[in-house]
């Protein structure tokens, strides 16, 4: 049976899972952590860096490294999301040709679902080097407040990264899932996620027969465990500048290691009560020396330092909870998820407010990812016990007179649905009405997305809210929003098809896939190029190690010389394939290279 | 083994960087570099250089101090700038070498110390009338001894000083790229894991600058070459240069 990968595409880090027989099992990646961070580069040299190695050149390279393109996935150029990232981002953002977000990176320009797209190919390249055969399909994970268009953008970047993204959930619901996996419950839960760069908090009520129904969602896009290290930065920077008189600040290179160290500390005192921070050599001083860093951060500092930050993590608990309408006794478990949460102040904070221990039976860091391959596991199986219901992420309605907003498809209503409502006009002798479509949770119109709209004209003149308009709202089973309107005295009808898009044209699409595509070919030649090649060094390094002695032994010899004459002259031609980049050549040369060895061996154990 | 024993070598024998094609022509199967056997200790093809404020006759003195290595004849006591500078700029006297300085050219004449003319026979017109023109002259000068460091040095300095200079960005480049094919040679595979050699206790007492603290900072037993190049956030030739400073004082290991 074809497997399928869960992801979870995070905002600071991404993971990858699969469900090996019954158990889900997150793949590590080729350093062997199990989070890739999502961060993506291009150096001078114009490479592309991906992970863990772009997010260490991340302040040195501050133009060309992205991180935390989930915050603009999907969104549109005039958004205030936007706006705020191009203020905010060290990364240059520009408009797209469909009012849509582009990121330059050197002398390219790159779509957001591209950039986020690369993410997902590592991981797809993580899943197939553990499984070794191709992976084709994944279930990706996003927020719950993501709206369709996020959504399309999310599964857009899937596609360009050749995967197929057969179904996209929240990330509090995969949480859950990871949860509930195995357990029969029927329960109100919180998750609290504090991850590297977002927070956000759901309420979940998981019934019977796997129906897991997201109540509330709220959070914080602008806090997370980033805004803990630069407390720590903040605190070093500080000893360093009354000690010294220097701003470290000032410095890329010094900026780029007191980052590294403050996360390293960070998670450190989650274990320890005390750590030590070293970084010799952080500045020159211009007289010829260089100046060392070095400072114990002990957790209760750590505690004082950040004790605003996890305070503002149990305000928007509250606001979670009060958007459900339920008093913080009747949440039943608290599941933990990213990173941050090992830190004891944050357990206890959360703790302390939802008046039980967090539920530790999940790994925080994986359990968004083991949900979305439980997921996908249950897909392809046709598990119907498991398999969540497409729900709608918001709800759908229309502007009305005031700048309200009419809802008419509730948020978490299953897929396909249709309902219908009766309008009036708002004003006397009005012959047109325009139907605003909408999406959100807002009461008031302009805070929620404006999917479409269109004019039904030709109304009879009347006062006002005696002609009567029925409007209808139908989405099928592929997530396509329709919306009719009719007057329902003379018939005249009107109607609109809405399409949750990324910005993007499928031709875009399709081009961005062909050049992930010609990537990944590009990346897996110089692997294997590189695979052969060491294997072909170090036979060469061997045989040559035993040159003297197998002239010693058989050297004087007329075979000898001759076998002794072709392995060089194999040595020779190997290292000219390698000159070459051949890597069939160095394949074919590995072989001779390896009975060359072999006999070699052989004689010299012999003589 | 006396130096004339030493193979022949494919010179570049111009003070004046290629146009277009630079380096290709000066490769062979056995050098990439001209003039320089990049297994030979003794070729210091990466002299720092810091251009002195000195009187003119000082500072010549101070050149051919500078360049005297393995392949250049030591200047003989009361030797004339014109002498000197004669054999400075025959290629045939500085690249092939000889085991004690060679006999003193005929005297072409020019006793003095003519400094415009040393400067002439360089390939600057009318220099030393200037600062500029003088550090033209340098960067040729330093840049046909084969001192790339030292040529991309003031080729640097002019450039910062008069960034439409036409005659400076060539050097800068053709420099940039000889010492980052040197330093990569020298290195060798991009694929090999840098490590640390020193015991981390041990660190900061070494004599480092931050610099070379930051690539450290790097290296993490896993990184290769090729990767701490390019997430040194430097140049790749001022990070080659450190890597392989790190390299010769065993602070670092490849492998």
């Amino acid at each position: 049976m074809e497997r399928v990968i869960g992801i979870d595409l995070g905002t600071t880090n991404s993971c990858v899972a699969i469900l090996e027989g019954d158990t889900p099992v997150v793949i590590p990646n080729r350093g062997g952590y199990k989070t890739t961070p999502s961060v993506v580069a291009v150096t001078e040299a114009g490479k592309r860096l991906v992970g863990h190695i772009a997010k260490r050149q991340a302040i040195t390279n501050a133009e060309n490294t992205v991180y935390a393109a989930k915050r603009l996935i999907g969104r549109k150029w005039n958004s205030p999301q936007v706006k705020n990232a191009i203020m905010t981002s060290s990364y240059t953002i520009v408009e797209g040709p469909h009012a849509d977000v582009r990121i330059k990176l050197r002398d390219k320009t790159f779509s957001v679902p591209e950039v986020s797209s690369m993410v997902l190919q590592e991981m797809k390249i993580v899943a197939e080097d553990y499984l070794g055969e191709p992976v084709k399909k994944a279930v990706v994970t996003v927020p719950a407040y993501f709206n369709d268009n996020q959504r399309q953008a999310t599964k857009d970047a899937g596609a360009i990264a050749g995967l197929d993204v057969i179904r996209i959930i929240n990330e509090p619901t995969a949480a859950s899932l990871a949860y509930g996996y195995g357990k029969d419950m029927d329960r109100t839960v919180a998750v609290y996620d504090l991850g590297g760069g977002t927070f956000d908090v759901s309420i979940l009520e998981i019934g019977a027969h796997g129906v897991f129904k997201v109540i509330s969602t709220t959070g914080d896009t602008f806090l997370g465990g980033e805004d803990f290290d630069a407390r720590i930065i903040d605190w070093l920077v500080t000893g360093f500048q009354d000690d010294h008189g220097i701003d470290l600040r000032q410095d890329r290179m010094a900026l780029q290691r007191l980052r590294d160290a403050a996360e390293k500390a960070k998670c450190e005192l989650s274990g320890v009560r005390e750590t030590e921070i070293n970084l010799p050599f952080i500045i020159s001083t211009g007289r010829n020396e260089a100046l060392h860093l070095q400072r114990t951060l002990a957790r209760p500092t750590l505690e004082k330092l950040t004790e605003d930050l996890v305070e503002r993590t149990v305000d928007i608990c509250k606001q979670a909870l009060a958007d459900a309408k339920l008093d913080v006794s009747e949440v039943e478990d608290v599941i933990l998820v990213g990173g941050m949460t090992r830190m004891p102040a944050v357990q206890t904070a959360v703790t302390g407010y939802f008046g039980r221990e967090p539920n530790k039976s999940v790994h925080p860091d994986e359990v968004v990812a083991m949900g979305a391959a439980i997921q996908g596991a249950a897909l392809v199986q046709d598990r119907r016990d498991m398999i969540l219901l497409d729900v709608t992420p918001h709800a759908l309605g229309i502007m009305t007179f005031g700048s309200n907003f009419e809802e008419l498809i509730p948020q978490n209503t299953t897929v396909p649905t249709s309902r219908t409502k009766v309008f009036t006009t708002s004003r006397d002798d009005q012959t047109a009405v325009k139907i605003l479509v909408m999406q959100g949770e807002s009461k008031r119109a302009d805070e929620n997305e404006l999917l479409g709209e269109f004019i039904l004209t030709g109304l009879r003149r009347a006062p006002k809210g005696h002609v009567e308009i029925e409007v209808t709202f139908e989405i099928n089973t592929d997530g396509i929003v329709s919306v009719h309107a009719k007057d329902m005295e003379n018939g005249q009808a009107q109607s609109i098809q809405v399409t949750a898009t990324s910005g993007l044209t499928q031709d875009e699409i399709k081009n961005m896939m062909t050049n992930a595509q010609d990537y990944l070919v590009e990346r897996r030649v110089d692997e294997h190029f590189e695979a052969a090649k060491q294997e072909a060094e170090t036979l060469i390094a061997e045989i040559e190690r035993l040159f003297p002695e197998i002239e010693r032994v058989v050297g004087s010899a007329d075979f000898g010389r001759d076998a002794i004459a072709k392995a060089r002259t194999t040595v020779e031609r190997t290292r000219s394939a390698i000159d070459s980049k051949d890597t069939g050549l160095v394949k074919e040369q590995v072989d001779q290279l390896s009975r060359t060895q072999r006999m070699f061996k052989g004689v010299v154990s012999r003589g | 083994m006396s130096t004339n024993d030493r193979p022949s070598m494919n010179v570049h024998r111009s003070s004046t960087p290629p146009d277009d094609a630079p380096l290709e022509s000066w490769d062979d199967e056995t050098e990439t570099v001209p003039g320089l056997d990049l297994d030979d200790p003794m070729n210091e093809f990466d002299r720092v250089t810091v251009i002195p404020d000195l009187p003119p006759d000082l500072y010549v003195q101070r050149v051919m101090e500078s360049v005297n290595d393995s392949r250049i004849p030591i200047p003989i006591p009361g030797d004339t700038i014109a002498a000197i500078t004669e054999r400075l700029l025959d290629p045939e006297q500085y690249f092939t070498l000889d085991s004690r300085p060679p006999a003193l050219p005929p005297s072409q004449g020019a006793r003095d110390l003519d400094l415009e003319l040393y400067f002439d026979d360089l390939g600057s017109p009318g220099a030393f009338t200037d600062a500029a023109s003088s550090s033209l002259a340098e960067m040729k000068d330093r840049y046909a001894m084969g001192d790339f460091s030292g040529a991309l040095v003031i080729a640097e300095g002019i450039l910062d000083a008069h960034p439409d200079d036409l005659e400076a960005p060539r050097y800068v480049r053709s420099c940039r790229e000889v010492l980052t094919q040197m330093y990569s040679a020298r290195l060798g595979s991009p694929d090999q894991v840098v490590s640390i050699a020193v015991p981390a206790d041990q660190i900061r007492w070494l004599t480092l600058d931050h610099r070379a603290g930051f690539l450290l900072s790097l290296v993490d037993d896993r990184i290769t070459l090729d990767q701490l190049l390019d997430i040194s956030g430097m140049t790749r030739l001022d990070a080659l240069r450190i890597v392989f400073q790190l390299m010769e004082q065993r602070v670092i290991a490849l492998g």
